[in-house]
């Protein structure tokens, strides 16, 4: 164990920690905080975070719990507003941009847990029991949050049945 | 729109991702912020750990071992003393007696397997008996049965009747045996053997009778027959739709058979029936929006039968109405932010491990890490909790209530520390 590893570690897996950081809160400088604060706990621990098969999962569990706990703990009149993203995505984006901005702002307005999961699932590609592992929740637990959540995204986004038809996708390891 | 809303979903994620270019992270703060941290906890002390443990000790509710801080039992409920199990058993069969419980199960089982590589040990049967006026518990003769899982049982005359089960969780050799256990003379007896194996059947004292429905046979899940045990032997209804999940004999004599929702008829079937006379009568649908996780049977103390149900989506609570068109069941509670609502669990998950039981008072609801009180009676069943997993299988905790005590029993699979919990409803 030594910072050189630390330094390393961070240096290969902090950019996609805070982009995931960032998908899980939707807000750069509470990803920057959740990433900083999450690296700040691994590195107390950074001997046995080492022996672990894939560390960065360790953390990524910490920012998942932390953004949780920084849930619960903001004021109850403090609403997330839908950010619009001020930095073009890159490719060719024209085809769905619309979709997607409006997929965005609804995902803002999922609560904590259910975006977690949805999160979880679509962009880090995590089966059911990962992420139940993960939230330290059952697999039920966590296919009921998905598919309340995909629901209020329907709603929000207004989709039709056609579309919504394909959400449903079993995931149960 | 996307082609898919799973498609859409994901590019909108990776598209954001992407969009926020991430700034460096400086390290040599994060490892001196953390190294400060370290030297600032040792500054703390020994002398302040022993008095938070101490504080801890003091103020923790002792059901916080089982499954989470943020369990609280239901107004007007409380839990009592109860001792350590002298067993930690694998999903045993809890059953109400005057005065307690009974317990009937396997021990010493170690991590379930699918595997048929790894297929548990036989593990060994034990059976005890808990007094919940002093909380203590004895061992008693586990009895004949070769069964080890998915044993059911209920009281009939003073009597504990085990039916069926299997020997192993994995295992198709569904046992047909029948066994009784005298609470007065604490002794078994054999009774007729069922006409088929039958793993994790319902079974309930309706009338004098012990009714058996559901579970698995040989033939097949979900079976329509609801068998009667009668002198001589079972004698075999049949109420025409599929029979799983919960019974109540709280309505009288007459037995109510809940059928099986699945996802494509999203229905739950209801029957009244009279095991005496083998009499029906078919009760209203109730629609299922999703495929069915669980659901509870019971019966109101103005004797109006209620039905709990808990699908993937939905923690609904329906009321037998009695009108002019016959039977029907009328939502009381009909979502999930209506039920969260009435029982003011904002991180409640009433779909998730929901599971509704009795109360002497009340419907003692337990719902992801909550406990809560409806108005019903007559139920019992098990709760997966955030207990812990062990071996890769889900703590569960039985939770089973006679005479307004529910008795909260985990088993072998959850890591929690802590042992049985006996939640009193009675308010007295």
């Amino acid at each position: 164990m030594t910072t050189a590893d630390f330094e390393a570690f961070v240096s290969h897996h902090g950019p996609a920690l805070k982009r995931f950081a960032y998908v899980l809160c939707g807000d750069r400088g509470h990803a920057e905080d959740l990433v900083q604060e999450a690296l700040v706990k691994t590195y107390r621990h950074w001997s046995r975070v080492t022996r672990l098969q894939r560390p960065e999962a360790y953390v990524r569990r910490i920012i998942v719990n932390d953004r949780h706990s920084w849930w619960r703990k903001r004021s109850n009149n403090e609403v997330p507003v839908p950010g619009i993203r001020d930095v073009a995505a890159p490719g060719d984006l024209s085809d769905g941009l619309g979709d997607r901005d409006a997929m965005w702002a609804a995902l803002a307005g999922l609560p904590t847990r259910q975006r977690s999961v949805l999160v979880l699932r679509h962009y880090e590609q995590l089966e059911d029991a990962e992420i139940a592992e993960l939230l330290q929740c059952s697999r039920s637990t966590v296919r009921s949050l998905a598919a309340r959540g995909a629901t209020r995204l329907r709603t929000a986004l207004s989709m039709d049945h056609a579309v919504a038809e394909g959400t449903t996708r079993g995931r149960d390891a | 729109m996307s082609s898919s809303f799973d498609d859409l979903l994901e590019a909108t994620l990776h598209d954001a991702a992407a969009s926020a270019p991430p700034r460096a992270t400086d390290v040599r703060w994060v490892v001196g912020e953390s190294r400060r941290r370290t030297r600032r906890r040792r500054v703390a002390g020994a002398a302040g750990v022993l008095v938070v443990a101490l504080a801890l000790f003091l103020v923790v509710p002792q059901w916080s071992g089982l499954s989470g801080e943020r369990l609280q039992p239901a107004e007007g409920a409380q839990f009592v003393a109860v001792n350590d199990a002298p067993f930690r058993w694998t999903r045993p069969t809890v059953v109400g007696v005057p005065g307690g419980f009974f317990v009937w199960g396997v021990t010493g089982v170690g991590r379930m397997s699918s595997d048929s590589v790894r297929l548990p040990p036989p593990g060994e049967v034990h059976a005890a008996l808990l007094d919940t006026r002093t909380g203590a518990w004895r061992e008693v003769a586990a009895g004949p049965l070769g069964s080890r899982f998915g044993v059911s049982g209920s009281l009939v005359d003073g009597e504990v009747v085990l039916v069926g089960g299997a020997t192993s969780q994995t295992s198709q050799d569904r046992r047909t045996e029948v066994a009784a256990f005298s609470l007065a003379e604490e002794s078994w007896r054999m009774l007729p053997p069922l006409p088929e194996g039958r793993n994790r059947a319902q079974s309930v004292e309706a009338g004098g009778r012990l009714v058996v429905a559901g579970g698995g046979t040989a033939t097949g899940r979900n079976e329509s027959a609801v068998l009667v045990l009668e002198t001589g032997g079972w004698r075999q209804l049949d109420v025409g739709h599929p029979v799983d999940a919960v019974l109540s004999s709280s309505v009288g004599v007459l037995l109510m058979g809940v059928g099986y929702g699945d996802n494509v008829t999203k229905v739950v079937e209801t029957s009244l029936l009279d095991p005496g006379s083998g009499g029906l009568q078919r009760l209203a649908r109730v629609p299922v929006s999703q495929k069915l996780l669980h659901f509870a049977l019971g019966t109101a103390r103005d004797a109006t039968p209620l039905l709990g149900l808990a699908d993937e989506e939905d923690g609904n609570l329906y009321e037998l109405a009695f009108g002019t068109g016959g039977y029907a069941w009328e939502p009381v509670l009909t979502d999930v932010e209506g039920l969260q609502a009435a029982l003011g669990g904002e991180d409640m998950q009433p779909t998730v491990g929901g599971f509704l039981t009795s109360a002497a008072d009340g419907w003692l609801a337990v719902t992801g890490d909550k406990i809560h009180h409806i108005r019903v009676n007559g139920m019992s069943g098990q709760v997966v909790t955030q207990g812990g997993t062990k071996g890769g299988a889900e703590c569960r905790i039985s939770v089973t209530e006679f005479q307004g005590k529910a008795l909260f029993l985990p088993d072998e699979y959850c890591d929690a520390p802590g042992g049985p919990k006996l939640l009193d409803t009675s308010g007295g």
